[in-house]
């Protein structure tokens, strides 16, 4: 669905220049246009595109987030029927979980670990693909539901039995279920392609302990990802059964346990959470060194920490299900462990500020939101710890307390890196910097914005405010509060506009001339992916480099002279490789979206009717086919493909990627 | 609040929690958790600040460290461009400081705080009430005469229990999972179909304290409101008292034909002088309810509230609100979200009933038992 | 230590990272001993253990929970255990001759790795069967997918395992029939392996399923 907009003198170059086989089976060629995008295997392109597809879902999410805050702006308020707010509240928490922070790091590690260990692509290239793609189709179908009798209302974490057919008898929990199962294959697909690329494709002399934060809690989490999916995929799977044939697993009356589902829902959950930050955590590890001009304080205790709280997040999941009803003795024990994952993220969190200690401190925007990321995340880890105390949280949970705890960790954390992220890589992968103004204005609303809207739900929170109610009562107190939050939310609505001004103004002011042009090493970087050209060429490294040690980068920059002094021996600029070779790669491949596409079909056939799930069926099948029988590269791979001439128009070229990321954002601006 | 508005000083929001707990100490809002009137709620409360000041602590303490980084360590254009910061790759003796220092708060934190889950799952002393909630309203029923079966009292959304005693709770759900919730007296916890889970309340002064269902349970979980009302013991026996009188059946006039109305329309889900519990009742009828219950109206007049506890009975002139109690009747979805065609929630009757029959009905209800004791 | 790549053979230019030998291969070295694609099918498995782990606590969880609608019998009550025992141990044998099939292809006796590759599919079959049989005398007797909540939980466990196997059966036909095409030859004989891999895995979980699931009461 992305990226299919193009500038049209690209289009005409495109007719003529793919050559498949008779048959189908044969491969298409690096083309241009559309075609480059939807058949490509090239890492960097299906990161842009989560990223361009995840910013889109990031508006729409933002969008019902809006919906909800203008409905709550008053007691009583009537912008929303109760059906259409629960359907709100549900898909912007599915949204914004499973379509905009995962994917929207799946674009980071997508893009940036294969430059930061060296590798020339993932170890999966096509897989690569059909991970994007299927997850382009979970979205479209998770939301297809709006228009087919009503979107998800049971919540995201779709308690059961409230979501069986007895008490919601539409369609749209089907969607639900059957649409974050098709969206676990895609991130499985994922997990699983970079798990083992970055296990197995460093470069030579990246040993595990030489290599880039960001790139070690993408490890972390995509082992998170790898052990939790399957579980919430029983879940849904025991949903989807029962809502579908008739199971029984959460039928009350033949004796189920309710509580099985918020178990095998919270084992998937409270790793999920860890999923969702930990990529974030990287970024700053990796802004804040840079822009403090010094290395990365204990990167060995960061990395620990990291892969401890990966570990530790497996053992704290029913601390969300203090209230249930289990014993005292596992409510005791859950509160315990949830209390000491609070050290690994603390000592991160005073890393970081030893990091910038006795630095010498550029505030360029990415830096500005790295460090709001620690300033904001402390607060919601500490009211962490707060709900962690289990007797407390017996008055805390369930109530706006908690919706301002988790939108400081996942809005003031994760998000907030993920910005840091977009402004930091920006040039890397389209050659030219977002503008800083603009991107100040971005921070400083998006900051302001964020703390009117959450911060006030703590003391809602604590005046007893319910969440997930469509209405309160003007004699409950809670008028003036809400009122701040929701002017609030529109607040960090005006700062996205600001962001999708500033993509837009800096792209044309590139293409205009009127914005430079950013050599490889634009920020004076430590790592290995300013050590190639901006935007990166197609093949990444021209030489496969050899790594020596943690940060390789600046120390071929950096060395000390006689006298023991640190100097700058090198401009990153200079040294980097100059993107003029052109070694082999994966040829594009047509199959990954065919086979993306039958799993929808699947889905809808479970829902509406079993001839459908055949066409999809047979679809998904003779993609598979398809897809083995291909041959293993373009006849034309390795000369035709199109990157002899990658220096100048190559920029532009990337240049037109960004119209696709910026069309994405244009309609719901 | 303040410093939102002064970006500069944006990381004095760390200090937020302090000044959480400050603003939320001077609510007054009927469901503030920061003003316990119960054992169990003061306990809680007590936990809650120490552990607020703990972070406010940690965050006040990181604050002022990221402060102080930005202000000192900022580039400054007298910096000589070629000077390179002394590349401190870590340090062992700080590392393990700021290891040990978190985990001895923890420490304390867990010693302090966990023999609180213990001490709140303790049974009281006193009696115990069977709770229900079901979509979208609570039942309480009571054993008055020590036999075992909670049949002897049962109303809807209003629980009523004396001043000073640790009333247990046995909590049931009959459809989804909800969660009782009065934060005055003590915190959550979640009804379960399929599950029996005790709790207890209590409170120190009489008064009336409100409540919410807090488990998300479909369309009207905003509307399934909870109040508690605590008497004097010498009130709470007289409200025991006429809560064991059988409702006075009607015998003539407009409340007799409502009386009539009633016994063929309503009967199907409500009922009056039990001896049975309501569902069984409501079985017998052809349950047409998912949760095959619905608010057993014997002594109706007695509460101050109706609907989920949404509307108040009673004016502050203690005149009966006919108003809302005939448009409930008449079309109940559209003063509370129901789905009547899936059988959750009650459904419109504008169809069956006229606006005679609508006063025949209310007038019969009026019947229904005395006017409600309430806290002095 | 930055000095190593500098010195690099052939670095004309003054570049942080000019030519490696490793450039003149295809692919540069792995940094690990064991092949992606060998990678890729650990971690699956890996993940495909929780997914088991969670139906089979799910089972036991759920087994011998009754409430005012149960009816029927569950699922233990027919559990039929010669019948059973002698499929795992059909499934059980089929390990070892997934063993032999790879050692065949190690030692390019393509002609061998064929016969026990399709041994090994065929007493897949078997075990599938017994599977349809069990499904099917279940359902004669009263429960079926529906009947009360063992028998969902029960069908849904070993349905899912059921599948794997089939799954595995066709991915060793498809190794027969590539083999005998000529298009996997001894170079690739990890192929092979791989699969074998699958197949164990599957079979472990069967082992562990018909000791959790049949035999603790």
């Amino acid at each position: 669905m992305a990226l299919t907009e193009e500038r049209p003198e690209v289009l005409e170059l495109e007719s003529g220049d793919t050559t498949p086989d008779v048959g189908g089976f044969g491969r298409p060629s690096h083309g241009t246009g559309w075609k480059a995008w939807v058949f490509t295997v090239d890492h960097k392109k299906i990161g842009i595109m989560y990223g361009a597809v995840a910013m889109f879902w990031f508006f729409c999410g933002g969008l019902e987030a809006l919906l909800v805050r203008a409905q709550l702006f008053t007691p009583n308020g009537t912008v929303l029927t109760a059906e259409q707010y629960n359907q709100l509240f549900t898909m912007h928490a599915v949204t914004m979980v499973f379509l905009v922070i995962m994917p929207l790091a799946a674009a980071f590690a997508n893009y940036i670990v294969p430059l930061q260990i060296g590798a020339r692509d993932v170890a999966f290239p096509r897989m690569n693909a059909l991970g994007l793609w299927i997850f382009v189709a979970a979205g479209i179908f998770i939301n297809l539901s709006w228009f087919v009798g009503g979107a998800p209302d049971g919540g995201w974490f779709a308690y059961a039995p409230n979501t069986g057919v007895a008490f919601s008898p539409g369609h749209g929990m089907d969607f639900y279920a059957i649409g974050l199962q098709i969206a676990g294959i895609a991130s499985l697909i994922g997990s699983i392609n970079l798990t083992v690329t970055i296990l197995n494709m460093r470069a030579p002399g990246m040993t595990l302990m030489r290599m880039p934060v960001f790139t070690w809690m993408i490890l972390v989490v995509q082992f998170l990802l790898v052990f939790s999916l399957p579980v919430i995929t029983v879940a849904l799977v025991l949903l989807s059964f029962d809502r579908t044939f008739d199971a029984n697993f959460f039928n009350v009356s033949m004796g189920a346990d309710p509580l099985l589902w918020q178990h095998l829902f919270w084992i998937f959950g409270h790793p999920e959470v860890y999923i969702l930050i930990l990529p974030s955590f990287g970024i700053v590890s990796e802004t804040l060194p840079v822009f403090s001009r010094k290395p990365l304080f204990g990167y060995g205790v960061i990395v620990i920490s990291g892969a401890a709280i990966g570990f530790m997040g497996w053992g704290v999941w029913a601390h969300h299900m203090f209230v249930s009803g289990m014993g005292p003795v596992s409510v005791a024990a859950f509160s315990a462990t949830t209390m000491f994952i609070a050290v690994p993220t603390g000592v991160k969190i005073l890393n970081w500020i030893a990091t910038m200690w006795g630095g010498r401190l550029r505030f360029t925007v990415p830096m500005m939101f790295s460090i709001s990321l620690v300033s904001m995340f402390t607060i919601g880890g500490l009211s962490g710890v707060m709900h962690s105390v289990a007797a407390g949280d017996t008055q805390q949970t369930d109530t706006y307390f908690i919706v301002a705890h988790f939108h400081y960790v996942l809005f003031g954390g994760a998000l907030m890196g993920l910005f840091a992220g977009m402004y930091y890589w920006w040039p890397k992968a389209f050659g030219y910097k977002l503008n800083e103004t603009l991107g100040r204005w971005h921070f400083w609303l998006v900051l302001i914005g964020f703390n009117m809207t959450f911060g006030p739900m703590h003391i809602l929170g604590l005046q007893g405010m319910a969440r997930r109610h469509s209405r309160y009562g003007p004699e409950d107190g809670f008028d003036f509060w809400n009122a701040v939050a929701t002017i609030g939310a529109f607040i960090i609505l005006i700062a996205m506009l600001v962001m999708a001004v500033n993509v837009v103004r800096s792209w044309t002011g590139y293409r205009k001339g009127r914005v430079p042009q950013e050599g490889a090493d634009p920020w004076d970087g430590r790592t290995l992916e300013w050590a190639i050209p901006s935007p990166t060429p197609e093949h990444n490294f021209d030489y496969i480099p050899v790594v020596t040690d943690v940060d390789d980068f600046w120390h071929k920059k950096y060395q000390r002279d006689e006298s023991g002094k640190l100097r700058k021996v090198a401009d990153g600029n200079d040294i980097a490789q100059k993107g003029d070779q052109h070694p082999h790669l994966p040829s594009p491949s047509y199959w990954p979206v065919v086979l993306a596409a039958g799993l929808p079909l699947i889905g809808l056939g479970l829902i509406y009717n079993l001839w459908i799930t055949g066409f999809g069926l047979v679809l998904l099948v003779g993609a598979m086919y398809g897809w083995s029988l291909e041959p293993a590269t373009d006849p034309d791979a390795g000369h035709g493909d199109g990157h002899d001439d990658h220096h100048e128009p190559d920029g532009d070229d990337d240049g037109s990627s960004e119209v696709a990321a910026e069309t994405e954002e244009a309609p719901v601006g | 609040m303040a410093s939102t508005r002064s970006p500069i000083r944006r990381r004095f929001l760390i200090g937020l929690p302090a000044l959480v707990i400050l603003l939320a100490s001077c609510a007054d809002g009927r469901l503030d958790a920061t003003d316990p009137k119960g054992v169990n709620a003061e306990a809680i409360w007590s936990v809650n600040r120490l552990s607020g000041w703990m972070a406010t602590v940690v965050g006040i303490f990181v604050a002022v460290a990221v402060v102080f980084v930005v202000v000192k360590f900022r580039e400054r254009d007298t910096d000589d461009p070629d000077e390179v910061p002394e590349q401190i790759h870590g340090n062992k003796k700080a590392e393990l400081t700021w290891t040990l220092i978190p985990v001895g708060m923890l420490v304390f934190l867990a010693v302090a705080t966990l023999p609180k889950v213990f001490d709140l799952n303790e049974e009281g002393a006193g009696r115990t009430i069977k709770v229900e909630g079901q979509q979208w309203w609570w039942q309480f029923s009571y054993d008055i005469d020590d036999d075992g079966e909670y049949d002897d009292i049962i109303t809807a959304n209003e629980i009523v229990i004396p001043v000073g005693e640790e009333v247990n709770l046995e909590i049931h759900s009959n459809d989804v999972i909800h969660s009782f919730w009065v934060p005055q007296l003590n915190g959550k916890r979640d009804a379960v179909p399929g599950r029996v889970h005790p709790w207890k309340i209590s409170s120190t002064e009489p008064g009336i304290y409100y409540g919410e269902c807090t488990e998300f349970c479909g369309l009207s979980h905003a509307n399934m409101q909870i109040r508690a009302v605590v008497l004097e013991q010498s009130d709470f026996d007289e409200w025991v008292r006429r809560q064991l009188e059988p409702a006075p059946l009607a015998a003539s006039g407009d409340a007799a034909e409502g009386a009539a109305l009633f016994a063929a329309n309503c009967v199907t889900c409500h009922v009056i002088n039990n001896g049975d519990p309501a569902y069984r009742v409501a079985a017998e009828n052809g349950a047409v309810l998912q949760s095959g219950v619905a608010p057993n109206l014997t002594h109706l007049m007695s509460r101050t509230s109706f609907a989920g506890a949404l509307f108040e009975m009673y004016d502050d002139d203690g005149n009966l609100n006919v108003a809302d109690l005939r448009e409930w009747i008449r079309n109940a979805p559209a003063l509370k979200p129901a789905n009547a065609e899936n059988q959750q929630g009650m459904p419109s009757f504008e169809e069956k009933l006229n606006e005679e029959d609508l006063d025949n009905l209310v007038t019969f209800l009026q019947t229904l038992g005395n006017p409600p004791i309430l806290p002095d | 230590m930055a000095e190593t790549t500098a010195e690099a053979p052939g670095a004309v230019e003054n570049l942080a990272y000019g030519p490696t030998p490793y450039d003149e291969m295809a692919h540069p070295p792995l940094s690990t001993s064991v092949t992606n694609e060998k990678m890729t099918m650990w971690t699956f498995l890996g993940s495909d253990c929780l997914l088991f782990g969670a139906l089979i606590s799910t089972y036991l969880l759920l087994r011998n929970r009754t409430g005012p609608a149960t009816e029927g019998p569950t699922a233990a009550d027919l559990f039929d255990i010669p019948f059973t025992s002698v499929s795992s141990f059909v499934l059980l044998m089929s390990s070892l001759t997934m063993v032999l099939a790879v050692t065949a292809m190690m030692s390019a006796n393509l002609e061998r790795c064929k016969l026990w590759l399709l041994t090994t599919a065929a007493l897949g079959s078997i075990f599938i069967g017994g599977q349809v049989y069990e499904f099917t005398s279940f359902y004669r007797e009263g429960l079926g997918f529906t009947t009360n909540i063992s028998a969902s939980a029960f069908f849904t466990l070993t349905g899912f395992h059921g599948v794997h196997v089939s799954l595995g059966i066709v991915m060793l036909v498809s190794l027969f029939m590539l083999i005998s095409r000529g298009s996997l030859t001894a170079e690739r004989a990890e192929t092979v392996e791989i699969i074998g891999l699958y197949w164990h895995f599957v079979d472990i979980v069967w082992i562990v399923i018909f000791a959790v699931v049949y035999l603790i009461p």
